[in-house]
């Protein structure tokens, strides 16, 4: 029987069970020769990527395999000597502060005074985007993690990144800088007062353009910003996904799903009767040395089953009180949305997916059942509805009725894991119907 | 490709992690000392994959401090550099070093409009042949509304820019593109100050392990996405596949069967073995002894 | 099995399976060779029908309209009232060498795996089949056993594999000669020049010939023993394209699952052959297995069912259900703990049997899942039915504030709930393979409490155990975007 178990693996996956081990390209290193081969696509989408390639099973000392792997590391080298360039027609600039934020410099104090009054007029638009630092004390309303601005925003990256000042300055946080200015896409330049003094006017005003490596030294670790958040954050981004800052981010402030729409799950009248019902079970004897199910007659299965049911379990929907903290790293620091989702930065929509990271260098053991716990509390409620979960059980039980995304970080490699609040006490196997006569036994699919 | 960087390279520590940011030095480590680390950066000419990744690349501890102890490497606190290097930079310096990108920059819209002329004609002959000139008409201006972002969608963008060129000019009034040098060095001082010099890194205590399959001559890598501490190759990554799953135990460990279990099932089901090993500590001054298991899945 | 003649031995029953659902498909896939009828599959809804080793009597419906209805009722139950309906109460004994409870008597084996598939046999996989094996075996073969033709085959692979390294060796060979052959004519690198996606074809070719070999040996031997068995040709060449071409190994997994197979079909052979010899055979045979129940089953069936009596090793004297459940706990330590040691409330029975008792109660199979590094699977039915869906780890919790008031205690818990990270994806990894779900079932553990009370109230102890069950899988950010 047991070797069912093992042909599983070979056998094509129902509909209603667990999909096959996920391939993923980016698991393994790819030969960069077939990114030479590409040469520049014409459309840098993921399909024209290529399938993996041949690999040899160990080193042999013919020059062949020798040429091939020098090829190879060649390959990779033209690869990753490419110059981040910006075109002047579609070059955008933007200033490293580092300091945060703060007015523009040409503004004098007495006239920041005067637009300190009409920011708090607008600040009702600011109020409407949950804004965690409302007024700082130089007139702007930015997140106080911000460290670089964008004098003359262009480009579609804006959308979804960065927030606009009334100078009409766009701030970026360090994760949305180093994601720009990593994929080319950003020319931040280091700000004069940094560099030292501008000998001429013109050009040279711009100061000097931030290395890559500068942007890693001057925005990771900054305003809570991991190395491990942000290959999570950029991984994403590549993908396509809206990455945003939860109000887990910083370790004070912990996400409080509000959950008034749930039902208050109190011990109710008929609740009271059930717990009344058990303990007059349990006095009753039957439990104290068995049998569970007790002596007398049965008169079904089901029956039995329910006689059973003695082990006390987890129920997601009941509320916990008091709710439990979470506690860092176990907690929800990035809010997802899929491409298709329609995403506003004024107005952010309920997150598709919620993430907490890990560095499983720090943290080296997986959570506690409290810390899981917690966690998986501070997620809303999302039971596992819909025509389909309801014909099938275990997509039902899979789903769960709280979710969230662990994505555990090591060194520099990410994997994601969906933890689902199962809750399998909820589903009673036994009153499931058994498939019917045609239906019945184990049936691969016919072959193709 | 061969140029070999001036020994040591210097490995950037920032906020807990060791970074490579020059690729002489990525290519002549993972050449040289088969230290392969994990490139994390996007690659600016396809940035919308995970497939294929680039600078800056990550180095594991026990990459960096394997360097170290070999001398090959040392490690640089790279914020202070930076805080200390960018506020001493010289006037002089920096007008070079903004000259220098200048002309790289130049030679780089130099090219670039090179490739596009040619691309362009090679698109003319194209259309001669096929004789298709109002589809392909649609096709470049609808290129001409996508260009944008990608610096990829550029090259094929056929812009007007080249249009308005005559074939074979190279227009003397080009600007130079902007560029975002991958380095801080130059501008700044090439070699670190010794107080920006940072001791060994701490290692975990499976380094041992790591050490001594590195001297066998296998490329390490993380493993914790295949279920493992570490993936050994027996040659560069990029030509073959990895031979073992590495698991770390303590000297004393006890090891859960069951973990055992799983640990060959899993190496077996992707043709892989499943090694536990590590070093018994065999007193102050000696050398670290280490042993190691490989596992595989019988199935009978 | 004995005492059902309709039942066939199955240790592959997707076998049979695969082969009768797929008749009407077959065709496409090639038109099969003249096939003889492959035996009936036996009818697990008919053996597998009880879903527990209770009988249960369910009254006759009753039909408001039809005062019939009622007489019928009141009839059954005066029926039962005057001859009460007999309830099963099975045997078996408790074996400390193995830390486990045997049943030896065969129709109390039958019974109990057919109804809720509990215990394993000791010579078995799964199923206590061995004396089914044994009498086919002995007809069939003629004294070439099964463990032969695994001999055979394992020495058959070891030589394709041997082969298959002579031929990478001698490819190697031969390009080193021809490149220093080429280096004396001045000629740097023959093969370089040409573009490198067409060097990994060169590749791809030379393995691809080898491979070929491979197989049309396999296809030999294994035409061979169609002969006189009933291989299932679909399910050949599925096995086959499964295969991962290209890559050289070492390691060969699927071509033994596919050879077990078919060797598994070996087994299955027409009733017919056998018949001949069996008169003599079973006066020879006699049982040699018995069926090995985990002392969580044991416990199950005995507190829960009140279907089990264990006696002691001497099988004279049966335990009690609450000396039963010490003697577990003090089992479950290794070396078992002595009687007089106290029994924490964190011993890895009782967490075990918590989880065990919890998914038993919802209705679930739940049987061990060593084979995949796991602490159970979960049947919905049955092994014999489907595959399980669902793989169990479980894991201790001290979330009650008993376990963090001392630092002793702390400790204890930190190292008791401690799992690496790597560990969890080894599992996870494992499970995907086998296409699993891996399932987290945290059992928080109570504070010690009175012991002699709860010694003493089965029930109340295992009160205090709560399950959380959370679902893990991996999540790949490249197929989650829609």
């Amino acid at each position: 029987m047991a070797d069912t178990d093992e042909a599983a693996a070979h056998l094509p996956a129902s509909q209603d069970s667990a999909p096959q081990i996920e391939t993923d390209l980016s698991d393994e290193t790819q030969d960069f020769r077939f990114l030479n081969n590409l040469a520049f696509p014409s459309d840098s989408s993921q399909t024209s990527l290529p399938r993996r390639g041949e690999k040899d099973f160990e080193p042999n000392p013919t020059n062949y395999q020798a040429d091939i792997l020098d090829a190879s590391r060649h390959a990779m080298h033209n690869a990753l000597s490419h110059p981040r360039l910006h075109h002047p027609k579609h070059r955008v600039i933007a200033y490293y502060a580092p300091d945060g934020p703060a007015p523009p410099p040409a503004i004098d104090v007495t006239e920041e005074k005067d637009e300190k009054e009409t920011a708090t007029n607008d600040n009702n638009e600011h109020n409407l985007t949950k804004e965690r630092s409302p007024e700082t004390g130089t007139g702007i309303s930015v997140p106080e993690d911000s460290c670089v601005y964008v004098p003359n925003p262009k480009g579609q990256y804006f959308k979804s990144m960065g927030r606009a000042d009334r100078w009409n300055r766009v701030w970026l946080l360090p994760e949305e800088a180093l994601y720009l200015i990593e994929r080319g896409s950003l020319d931040i330049r280091w700000p004069v007062s940094v560099t030292g003094p501008t000998a001429e006017e013109g050009e040279e005003d711009l100061g000097i353009p931030m290395s890559l490596q500068a942007a890693y030294a001057c925005f990771t670790g900054r305003g809570g910003l991991s190395v491990e958040r942000f290959s999570v954050y950029t991984g994403l981004r590549r993908l396509g996904y809206t990455v945003i800052r939860a109000p887990g981010w910083d370790d004070e402030s912990d996400e409080v799903q509000d959950e008034d729409s749930a039902p208050q799950q109190g011990l109710g009248i008929f609740g009271r009767f059930l717990h009344w019902l058990h303990n007059w079970n349990k006095s009753t004897g039957i439990t104290t040395t068995g049998p569970v199910v007790g002596l007398g007659l049965h008169r079904s299965y089901n029956d039995i089953y329910r006689k059973l049911a003695i082990i006390p379990y987890h129920d997601p929907v009941t509320r916990q009180s008091p709710r439990r903290k979470t506690t860092p790293p176990f907690r929800v620091v990035f809010h997802v949305y899929k491409p298709s989702t329609v995403f506003r930065k004024s107005a952010p929509p309920t997150p598709d997916f919620r993430i907490a990271v890990v560095n499983s260098r720090t943290q080296t053991t997986m959570p506690t059942q409290a810390q899981l716990g917690a966690l998986l509390e501070s997620t809303p409620l999302d039971p596992p509805r819909g025509e389909k979960m309801d014909r099938m059980m275990y997509m039902r039980l899979r789903h769960g009725y709280r979710n969230v995304i662990l994505a555990v970080v090591d060194q520099g490699v990410v994997s994601f894991l969906r933890i689902g609040d199962a809750a399998f006490g909820k589903e009673k196997v036994y009153a499931e119907k058994p498939p019917g006569p045609k239906k019945g036994g184990f049936r691969p699919r016919p072959k193709k | 490709m061969d140029t070999d960087p001036a020994l040591p390279i210097p490995i950037s520590y920032i906020s807990g992690s060791y970074y490579l940011f020059s690729i002489d030095a990525v290519t002549y480590l993972r050449r040289e000392h088969h230290i392969c680390g994990v490139l994390i950066g996007t690659l600016p000419q396809i940035p919308q994959q995970n497939v294929f990744l680039a600078m800056p690349l990550q180095l594991m501890p026990e990459e960096a401090r394997l360097l170290v102890d070999k001398g090959v490497a040392c490690i640089v606190d790279e914020v202070k550099a930076h805080k200390d290097g960018m506020t001493s930079i010289m006037e002089e310096d920096r007008k070079r070093y903004l000259q220098d990108l200048e002309a790289e920059g130049l030679q780089a819209m130099r090219l670039q409009n090179r490739r596009k002329e040619q691309l362009r004609e090679e698109a003319l002959k194209n259309l001669d042949a096929k004789k298709a000139a109002k589809a392909s008409k649609k096709a470049a201006q609808k290129q001409d509304n996508a260009a944008g972002d990608d610096f990829a969608l550029e090259l094929f963008a056929g812009g007007e820019q080249a249009q308005d060129a005559g074939p074979q000019r190279p227009t003397p009034s080009e600007t130079a593109m902007a560029v975002t040098p991958s380095t801080s060095y130059p501008p700044m001082p090439s070699r670190p100050t010794s107080d920006q010099i940072l001791p060994s890194p701490e290692v975990p205590s499976s380094y041992p392990l790591f050490a001594h399959l590195h001297t066998k001559g296998y490329f390490l890598s993380p493993g914790l996405r295949f279920g493992c501490q570490y993936l050994a190759y027996p040659g560069d990554p990029l030509r073959f596949h990895s031979h073992f799953l590495v698991v770390s135990a303590e000297w004393d460990e006890e090891i859960n069967l069951m973990d055992i279990i799983a640990g060959g099932r899993l190496g077996t089901g992707v043709k892989k073995g499943f090694l536990v090993g590590g070093a018994e500590q065999t007193g102050p001054g000696s050398e670290d002894s280490v042993r190691m298991f490989s596992v595989e899945w019988a199935g009978m | 099995m004995a005492s059902h003649p309709t039942s066939t031995p199955s240790p592959a029953p997707e076998v049979a399976e695969a082969a009768s659902k797929n008749k009407p498909t077959q065709d496409n896939v090639c038109p099969a060779p003249v096939r003889r009828p492959r035996p009936q599959r036996p009818n697990y809804r008919h053996i597998h029908r009880f879903p527990l080793p209770l009988a249960v009597h369910p009254l006759p419906p009753l039909i408001p309209h039809n005062p019939l209805s009622i007489i019928s009722v009141v009839l059954s139950y005066l029926t039962y009232l005057i001859s009460p309906p007999h309830q099963e109460l099975y045997s078996a004994y408790f074996d400390s060498n193995t830390s486990s409870v045997h049943i030896t008597d065969d129709k109390t084996i039958r019974a109990l795996w057919e109804m809720g598939f509990f215990g394993k046999g000791s010579l078995s996989r799964s199923e206590p089949s061995w004396l089914e094996r044994e009498k086919k075996r002995r007809g069939q073969f003629g004294g070439k056993t099964s463990e032969d033709v695994t001999r055979e085959r394992r020495t058959e692979r070891r030589e394709l594999k041997l082969e298959r390294a002579r031929m990478e060796k001698l490819v190697i060979e031969q390009r080193l000669q021809a490149e220093a052959a080429a280096n004396e004519n001045g000629n740097a690198s023959p093969d370089l020049e040409a573009d490198s996606t067409s060097n990994g074809t060169a590749t791809t070719a030379e393995k691809f010939s080898l491979r070929k070999a491979r197989e049309a040996r396999m296809l030999g031997s294994q035409q061979s023993e169609e002969q006189n068995s009933v291989a299932d040709p679909g399910n050949a060449s599925s096995g086959r394209k499964v295969s991962t071409p290209g890559k050289t190994v070492r390691f060969s997994p699927v071509v033994q699952e596919k050879q077990f197979i078919s060797d598994s079909t070996v087994l299955q052979l027409p009733e017919s052959l056998v018949d001949g010899h069996k008169a003599d055979e079973e006066s020879l045979l006699k049982n040699e297995e018995h069926l090995q129940l985990s002392n969580e089953e044991a416990l199950f069936l005995a507190y829960g069912l009140g279907a089990l009596q264990v006696y002691d090793s001497d099988r004279k004297t049966t335990i009690p259900t609450s000396s039963l459940l010490t003697l577990f706990r003090q089992h479950s330590y290794f070396p078992p703990r002595s009687p007089a040691a106290n029994l924490d409330p964190d011993d890895p029975f009782l967490v075990s049997y918590a989880v065990y008792h919890h998914y038993r109660s919802l209705g679930w199979i739940v049987r061990s899942g060593v084979k995949f590094g796991v602490e159970y699977l979960l049947y919905n039915r049955g092994p014999v039915f489907s595959h399980a869906e669902f793989a169990l780890v479980v894991i201790p919790s001290y979330d009650h504030p008993y376990w963090s008031e001392t630092e002793e205690r702390r400790t204890h818990a930190e190292e008791k709930q401690a799992r690496s990270w790597w560990w969890l994806h080894c599992v996870n990894r494992v499970q995907a393979q086998v296409r699993k779900s891996l399932v987290i079932c945290y059992v928080e553990v109570p504070p010690p409490g009175d012991a002699q009370a709860l010694e003493n109230d089965i029930g109340a102890l295992l009160c205090r155990y709560k399950v959380r069950d959370v679902t893990i899988k991996r999540w790949v950010p490249n197929r989650s975007r829609d």
